[in-house]
């Protein structure tokens, strides 16, 4: 039963914004797998929205750059990698803060890692100047009607 | 004879290429499809019914279409009907926010009513229900905004 749950996808898109609600039923519809309920399947796909606009705006400037979405499926939990290759954040801590945005021309609510946080049981962010950004995050999926087996 | 295969084969190119730029709009097009914006402007109160998602991708469009009647000047509430929003993440928050500053100055509101779970729990993470009152149908909205 653990060895038949565990999976995983990869997926590489161009950073067009167009690509956004693939990027997201893509990783919903790979996790649906799990069983979760509704409100955990929207959480996933608000995640990963989150991180992969930031990625087109933030971690690439002027620039298509390519982003892989990694998911990874255990026993009862799912893990999705957004890895970017732009220019990296330079203050993870301070990206982090509620309503704190480094493009306030453009409107950023300055809320998406809040939201990733809060949606998500475990958030890692790794970033390297000119190397890119690795957004991982874990979230938690109860098991339901699969006692048997 | 050389010379009028080249204008021949010169408009299967010309042809080619029409055909081609055509689907590629069409594509194009479909992929802005995942939003509508229905605007219906009362007096100083403005309805906007968003049917589909509203991401950084569609973020665009609902500002350009709202901010286009804003600019009029007549606007002083707005009232979001989001029953047919089906998503919405932090780039929706950051675009309804921008008009709610275009509007506060000369004391503008935005109610909300109809939300979809999803869309809640974004507002309601990014404490949007401070900022806006939300009602529980459009009409409620209207009458008490």
């Amino acid at each position: 039963m653990r060895s038949k749950m565990d999976n995983y996808m990869k997926l590489e898109i161009p950073g067009r914004s167009q690509n956004e609600s693939f990027a997201r039923v893509a990783v919903a519809a790979f996790a649906s797998q799990l069983d979760p309920t509704l409100e955990e399947l929207s959480d996933i796909k608000t995640v990963v929205s989150e991180a992969v606009t930031n990625a087109i705006i933030h971690g690439y400037v002027n620039e298509i750059g390519k982003i892989i979405i990694k998911a990874r499926l255990r026993e009862n939990n799912l893990e999705i990698e957004i890895i970017d290759f732009g220019i990296g954040i330079e203050d993870i801590e301070k990206a982090r803060e509620p309503l704190y945005t480094s493009k306030p021309e453009l409107e950023r609510s300055g809320m998406g890692f809040t939201i990733i946080d809060k949606f998500m049981d475990q958030v890692e962010i790794a970033s390297e100047s000119s190397k890119g950004t690795t957004v991982k995050m874990v979230k938690n999926i109860e098991k339901r009607n699969n006692t048997s087996n | 004879m050389p010379s009028g295969n080249f204008f021949f084969l010169q408009e299967i190119y010309l042809l080619c290429r029409i055909i081609f730029q055509h689907k590629a709009e069409m594509l194009e097009v479909n992929l802005k499809m995942n939003i509508d914006i229905d605007i219906e402007a009362r007096g100083p109160k403005l309805i906007v019914r968003l049917n589909g998602e509203l991401d950084h991708h569609t973020a665009e469009l609902f500002r350009s279409r709202v901010q286009e009647v804003l600019a009029r000047g007549k606007t002083k509430k707005i009232i979001l009907n989001l029953s047919g929003l089906n998503f919405m993440d932090s780039s929706g928050i950051g675009v309804i926010l921008g008009r709610y500053n275009f509007l506060k100055h000369k004391g503008g509101a935005i109610a909300v009513c109809n939300l979809q779970p999803q869309v809640k729990k974004v507002f309601y993470t990014a404490g949007l229900f401070n900022i806006f009152n939300e009602y529980g149908s459009e009409k409620e909205a209207i009458d008490n905004i």
